[in-house]
């Protein structure tokens, strides 16, 4: 299970953050999977209100993309690629918790002006997303 | 665009799976069908077999009957079993490309224009006309598609067999017909089984006459041979019947309709077709066509049905059945081997005769006949015995069947599970067979998706779609183009990001096959997508006047937020564009690639050198080139400045003078002059949103220049200077400055900014801003209009002075009360003499600017301070005691002279030049901003403002003048404390004592010289002091005796005062006289060997004007609301009773000399006199008719009532003088001589003195307020008169004799007194009343006597 891409998109639809584990993807590829994310996420929300964790929301070639929402508005989009065996959706969930977490520690640092529609420019969310990308990189 | 082809997608998979009539006809027939141009006689009968309204009634597999409305039917000429292409082959790929006709309109989709999506069009419009090739595309797959022995769609139902009644045994020619090639072919196929129904039709052409009247016999010969199968068709050829030319056409548009049609990409052939028929013969065509399927084909069919239906009910129904064929399965021997055999394309097929072939063909028929319930559950069944028997190719078509059924049944469409049977089928056709079967795939994708279509389930379509094969790019990319379109039509909102998406895929697809125009096509659809989807930023800048709108949009492609999207896509466009050699479309995506610092930095090097070498090959092919307005650098115009004369300190513009004391006013917010010739800098602030260095060359601006032409033509009216190179990092910002000279006068507007990138690219950026947003007129106000900008332009006045000024040897650091010696010089460098220049200082106390010096004169400097050799303790001299205005001083030009300061030179010519001193002062510690204004004018200033007592016109200046701002630190030198004691020994006395602290640590100072300057008061030092350094740290102490010079003239200041502010208040004249001058004593404490002279001119003007300043100061923050320019009229210079003390001081080696001054230091009674004014007068006050003046006088009068109020008053001093003590023997008594002085120059006082004996003093004081006198209480005692009541005039003073007497020797306090007094004729009736009418005066301080 390897994570190939995160990307958080804020809540007009506009990427404030795209990491690319991919070695030989270029960002464009990633940028166009997060890109159309958008739509199905628009469409999960009008129905699903209590869960943040989205599931599954397409799957494109040999690579599957999850969704979760933030309260704010904003959405973590995570692309793997096509598991071998069986994923259990609390996996999924952890890693999203995670980046949530990561993400929540910017937005919440005082000394910080990092507000939630803008670009994440945070050396400490870097580090934070590369491990996750480097604990799943298998 | 054949609108024909547009059918319905329901009736699209109807006509292209509906039974097809192998017709074979006999050679006698060729003639006919030569003169009207067919070849074969299917083609003659192939437009009648679309939508033949049956309106009969048949029969399901059940036996029930439902209505049969319409069938269709294909005539064919020859029918075999092939192997089908390969897709991916030639013949494939072809066909998509044909798909696309050159006369197609490749037009955007009509719901995307270029200021966005159109939602309404979206949802109305069918994606049909979106990518209309598509449809092409589609005819031609269908017409394309062959017979397969796994299924008998293409297989014919019968055959129709035609003879002509030329023939002369026709049923012999039937009979030949029968067993040709073609009909044998089908009837060994592997469908037929010999049991194909033939159906013979005998055609009698009415020309040949000849044959007219056996045709009946020979009809009926037939019926009788061939039973009731037999048709007559009787068809025209006799050109005598033909009708006009219009029904020839007609005629002839009938084949020609369904070719075209049919055949939507061929070019229809120039022929005319059916020439020699009428609209008769082809409504007898029709019919005929009608005949043979109501009577004979569907019928045969019901009949196969009902056949196939009982053969084959074993096998369908029931466990029997399956257990039959299970058991055969596994127990038999060879029956398997019997009824399978190997098909062309190497897969497993069912013999005609076996039960699953059977069970095919019934389920065939039946959907064909449109029973698709029934045929939905003979294919499930069929389907679970393909897969039993591994025949994946027949599985597949029978799960593509049942998807399919279950499609067209209406009623159970929208719930049925339809897509896990496409799914199935197609990956059967792809992976299970022996060969991928991808052309069937394909087929199955394409009816999918066109009863997709037809369900309005687009939810499923893209899905579908990716199944088709994606060897083949141009396939792959129509069928993603399709997809994107699905996405489009997405209920309950189109997903746009997948639309833009796929429309990438396939517009990426459509680049590799080659077809550029369609990926140009896509991938403009993707841009426009991404950009209507944001909706954009409310730019108020570029709405209006922009002259193309395509920058605009690229340039907010280029700010949007999926960047590196945007940047892919602008990419590919720009690399097509290029392809096209349509450079300018290019130019553009290119150009919204640039300034886009999201992109890495290797794409962004990229694309620069792309578009680089794109400016290169395009060399004179674009129009483009002369006005490419890059992204690249950001330079805001709002950043952008204009400085004049760059080359000299301060801030140059045109500024209003108001000679009221305040500061000059930049006029028109900041109009920018010059004169003619003067260079003019202007600064841009150019920055590089990349994160790549670039380089700009030949920087220079575009101007435009209006105004003045009259000039000969070979010189330009200006030049503009060139930055040869500006060399930029990655979000570097740089500062560039231009320099502009204008040679005539005129307007000149900096339109742009022009320069060549990276030493190629010639750019254009504009500096255009909109002015101020108009809100004048009601259009303007409901509209967005915008005032044009002014920032960027500077005018060219011939008129306006050209002076050069240079302040020369500025201190930064001064000590406090030091002077510094710096200079202003100023060279007239323009053509005209410059008659007047005015000077404005913020601190007038900082400077004294000294008469300035024409530099040819050579003459030095004066020092600061004169001295003169005799000693003079006491001087008088009489100065005007005006307030003038000290901030504003002409250094040429208006005679400034009764100020007694300096007589300026009336002009500066062309070419000379002066210098003007200027002595800095440090007056107050701290560091301070000092600014100073120099404005010139060409032209006579009219009137010296300085000498205007009242500037009741409100005159004003418009002077091109130059601001300095300077810095000045002052650091402390001396601390001085003043302050004031009453003389215990003389009522009118002073004494003032000033204490002086050394703040500096290492250096000590010398005071040379104080002076005292006042009105009323001279001043002698009570102790002659020789001490005159100070040490460091230390402090020193001097004490003067203050007493009056003279009796107070009439004249006072203080009474003018009064006057003129209560004229102000109450009276309609505005007060304009000027107070009377005042006689000053300057009493000079010498300490040094010279004497500084105060009364010479540049040293006592200027303390005179620091003076004024800081008084107008003082007078200004306690009456806000009355105006500057009436200071002057109501309240004079100096008071009467106030001092100004100086005191003069150098270091010991005399390197920093300077003065201390304290000013207003009051030595008279305390007194509001003031409130006064605020009494109404008796008689002369203005009427107000307005309230608004009522108020504000009534504003003026609270305003100074609420003063803060002064302490209290004491207009009465008592002085004692004791005489000699009387001693008769124990008891000593003395004469007192008590002076009783009235200070008040207003009021007559009649007081009352009451001398308290100690012993009484408890009813009088409260113990605290005085010393203890209880050691002397009973000392001594008042005798004689102690009560006395008299009357002190004005400025008197009185003199009252009294007599103490004491018991025993010692020091005692005589201080005991009260003195009540009342002003004689004061008005005490108003609230303004001063307090001093009415008094009760105590003693401030003991009086000692040794007795």
């Amino acid at each position: 299970m390897k994570i190939h891409c995160i990307a958080i998109i804020n809540r007009h639809g506009n990427p404030i953050y795209l990491r690319n584990f991919d070695n030989y993807q270029e960002d464009v590829k990633y940028h166009y999977l997060a890109h159309t994310s958008c739509d199905v996420i628009e469409e999960r929300l009008t129905t699903k209100a209590s869960d943040l964790y989205l599931g599954l929301l397409q799957t494109v070639g040999d690579m599957v993309v999850y969704g979760y929402a933030m309260n704010t508005g904003n959405k973590i989009i995570l692309v793997m690629s096509v598991p071998e065996s069986l994923v259990r959706g609390a996996e999924i969930r952890d890693i999203f918790q995670q980046i949530h977490a990561a993400y929540i520690a910017v937005i919440c640092n005082p000394f910080n002006e990092q507000r939630i529609e803008d670009r994440i420019e945070s050396k400490k969310f870097d580090k934070a997303v590369a491990e996750l990308g480097r604990i799943h990189a298998k | 665009m054949p609108k024909a082809s547009l059918a319905q997608k329901k009736d699209f998979v109807a006509k292209a799976l509906c039974p097809r009539l192998l017709v074979c006809s006999s050679s006698a027939l060729d003639n006919l069908l030569h003169v009207n141009n067919f070849d074969t006689f299917a083609e003659l009968l192939a437009p009648f077999g679309q939508d033949v309204s049956a309106q009969i009634t048949v029969q399901d597999g059940q036996g029930a009957p439902y209505f049969l409305d319409k069938i269709n039917v294909k005539f064919i000429t020859d029918f075999s079993i092939q192997k089908p292409h390969a897709v991916g082959g030639p013949e494939v790929d072809e066909m998509v490309i044909s798909s696309v006709l050159d006369n197609i309109d490749k037009q955007m989709p009509e719901f995307l224009t270029e200021t966005g999506i159109d939602m309404e069009a979206v949802k109305s419009e069918e994606p049909i006309g979106w990518a209309p090739w598509y449809t092409l595309f589609r005819q031609q797959w269908v017409n394309d598609m062959q017979a397969s022995e796994h299924e008998s769609f293409m297989h014919p139902v019968a055959c129709l067999l035609v003879a002509s009644s030329t023939d002369t045994d026709p049923v012999w020619t039937l009979k030949e017909l029968q067993n040709s090639a073609e009909v044998m072919r089908v009837r060994e196929n592997s469908f037929s089984g010999n049991s194909v129904m033939f159906y013979y039709m005998l055609v009698h052409d009415e020309r040949d006459t000849g044959a007219m009247a056996t045709v009946d016999y020979k009809f009926d010969l037939l019926r009788k041979a061939l039973g009731q199968n037999c048709a007559l068709l009787r068809l025209n050829s006799n050109t005598n019947l033909i009708g006009d030319d219009s029904e020839q056409s007609k005629v002839s548009n009938v084949w020609r309709g369904n070719l075209a049609a049919t055949y939507p990409t061929s070019p229809l052939p120039d022929k005319q077709y059916g020439q020699m028929m009428t609209m008769r013969d082809v409504a007898a065509l029709k019919d005929c066509v009608k005949q043979v399927m109501v009577r004979s084909v569907v019928p045969h069919m019901q009949y196969m049905i009902r056949l196939l239906s009982d053969q084959t009910a074993n096998q369908r129904r029931g466990i029997t059945g399956r257990l039959f064929s299970a058991g055969r399965r596994y127990f038999g021997t060879t029956t398997r081997n019997i009824n399978t055999f190997v098909g062309v394309d190497g897969d497993v097929c069912f013999k005609y005769d076996s039960p699953e072939a059977m069970m095919r063909k019934l389920a065939d028929y039946s959907f064909m006949l449109k029973d698709f319930r029934f045929a939905q559950s003979v294919y499930q069944v069929a389907r679970r015995d393909f897969q039993s028997e591994k025949a994946w190719k027949c599985y597949a078509g029978a799960q593509e069947m049942v998807g399919l059924c279950k499609l067209m049944w209406e009623v159970q469409a929208a719930r049925s599970e339809f897509d896990t049977n496409f799914d199935d089928a197609i990956s059967m056709y792809m992976h299970k067979t022996h060969q991928p079967q991808v052309y069937l795939a394909m087929r199955c994708v394409i009816m999918y998706y066109e009863m997709l279509k037809h369900h309005k389930m687009y939810a499923y379509a893209p899905q579908a779609l990716a199944r088709a094969p994606a060897s083949l790019p141009s396939l792959y990319a129509v069928m993603n183009e399709q997809a994107a379109y699905a996405f489009m039509k997405m209920a309950p909102q189109p997903e746009m990001r997948k639309f833009s998406f796929y429309a990438m895929i396939a517009g990426q697809a459509y680049q590799k096959a080659g077809m550029g125009e369609l990926a140009h096509r896509c991938f403009r659809m993707v841009r426009l997508t991404l950009s209507a989807r944001r909706p954009l930023p409310r730019h108020d800048d570029d709405d209006e006047e922009e002259p193309s709108e395509q920058p605009a949009k690229s340039s907010s492609l280029a700010r949007s937020n999926w960047a590196a999207i945007d940047a892919f896509v602008n990419h590919e466009l720009g690399r097509q564009s290029v392809a096209a050699q349509s450079y300018d479309e290019a130019f553009q995506y290119f150009l919204a690639l640039m300034g886009n610092d999201r992109v890495p930095p290797p794409l962004q090097s990229k694309y620069l050198q792309e578009l680089l070498q794109l400016f290169l090959e395009s060399g004179d092919q674009s129009t483009a080139h002369d006005n490419i307005e890059l992204p690249l650098p950001v330079i805001d115009p709002r950043m952008a400045r204009i400085i004049m004369s760059p080359e000299l300190e301060g801030e140059d513009g045109v500024w209003e003078w108001r000679f009221d004391g305040t500061m000059p006013q930049i006029v028109d917010g900041g109009k920018r002059c010059c004169s003619v010739g003067e260079s003019v800098a202007v600064l841009l602030m150019v920055s590089n949103p990349l994160t790549i260095g670039v380089t700009l060359n030949n920087f220079t601006l575009d101007c435009r220049f209006s105004g003045d032409d009259s000039g000969d033509g070979s010189t330009a009216a200006f030049d503009v200077s060139t930055v040869g190179s500006v060399a930029l990092e990655g979000g570097q910002m740089a500062m560039v400055t231009v320099n502009i000279v204008v040679h005539r006068p005129g307007k000149l507007t900096i339109e742009g900014a022009k320069y060549l990138l990276c030493d190629i690219l010639p750019s254009f950026k504009s500096l255009k801003l909109p002015g101020r947003r108009l809100n004048d007129t009601k259009e303007q106000r409901s509209s967005i209009a915008y005032a044009p900008d002014t920032a960027l332009e500077f005018t060219i006045d011939p008129h306006l002075p050209c002076l050069s000024i240079s302040l020369e040897d500025l201190p930064d650091t001064l000590m406090s009360g030091s002077m510094h010696l710096s200079k202003v010089r100023i060279e007239n460098t323009g053509d005209q003499a410059c008659q007047g220049i005015l000077l404005w200082q913020s601190h007038p106390s900082f400077f004294d600017i000294r008469s300035p010096m024409l530099d040819s004169d050579g003459a030095s400097v004066p020092d600061m301070y004169p001295t003169k050799e005799t000693s003079e303790p006491v001087e008088h001299k009489t100065v005007s005691n005006t307030l003038r205005d000290s901030s504003t001083l002409a250094l040429v030009g208006a005679n400034s002279g009764s100020d007694g300061y300096f007589l300026p030179p009336t002009s500066l010519d062309p070419g000379h030049s002066f210098t003007v001193p200027i002595w800095v002062r440090g007056d107050r510690v701290g560091a301070h901003t000092l600014t100073l204004f120099i404005g010139a004018s060409n032209d006579l200033i009219p009137e010296p403002p300085v000498t205007l007592v009242c500037n009741r016109t409100n005159a004003s200046h418009t002077l091109r003048s130059r601001r300095y701002d300077l810095d000045l630190v002052v650091t402390p030198s001396l601390r001085i404390n003043a302050f004031v004691r009453a003389s215990a020994r003389a009522p009118s006395e002073r004494l003032l004592g000033v204490e002086i602290e050394n703040l500096q640590s290492d250096v000590a100072m010398h005071i040379s010289q104080t002076t005292c300057v006042s009105g009323h008061y001279q001043l002698e030092p009570l102790a002659k002091s020789t001490e005159t350094a100070i040490g460091p740290q230390q402090t020193l102490s001097l004490m003067y005796r203050a007493r009056p010079v003279r009796d107070v003239s009439e004249h006072r200041p203080e009474s003018f005062a009064l006057g003129a502010l209560q004229q102000f208040i109450y009276s309609a004249e505005k007060p304009e006289k000027e107070p009377v001058p005042i006689a000053l004593t300057y009493s000079t404490d010498k300490m040094g060997d010279t004497q500084i002279d105060c009364t010479e001119s540049p040293l006592h003007s200027y303390m005179q004007r620091t003076r004024a300043h800081w008084r107008r100061t003082m007078l200004r923050s306690e009456f806000p609301l009355i105006g500057a320019r009436y200071l002057p009229a109501i309240f004079p210079l100096y008071g009467s009773f106030s001092i100004d003390f100086a005191l003069f001081w150098h270091t010991p080696d005399k390197s920093h000399r300077g003065h201390h001054s304290v000013t207003g230091i009051d030595l008279g009674m305390p007194q509001d006199y003031l409130k006064e004014a605020l009494v109404p007068p008796a008689q002369g006050i203005a009427r107000t008719l307005l309230a608004e003046s009522m108020q504000e006088r009534s504003a003026l009068v609270q305003s100074i009532a609420a003063r803060p109020m002064r302490r209290s008053e004491r207009p009465l001093d008592v002085g004692f003088t004791v005489g000699e003590i009387q001693q008769t023997g124990d008891l000593r008594t003395a004469k007192v001589q008590i002076r009783i002085r009235n200070h008040s120059w207003r009021f007559q006082y009649r007081l009352s003195l009451e001398l308290i004996s100690p012993i009484d003093l408890d009813e009088y004081v409260s113990a605290d307020v005085r010393l203890d006198y209880t050691g002397s209480r009973s000392a001594w005692a008042w005798v004689g008169t102690t009560q006395f009541d008299r009357t002190i005039d004005k400025h008197g003073e009185i003199q009252i004799d009294a007599e103490f007497a004491c018991s025993m020797p010692g020091a005692i306090d005589i201080a005991i007194w009260q003195l009540e007094a009342e002003a004689v004729d004061a008005a005490a009736d108003t609230q303004f009343a001063s307090q001093d009418t009415r008094c009760v005066v105590q003693p401030t301080q003991p009086f000692f006597v040794l007795v």
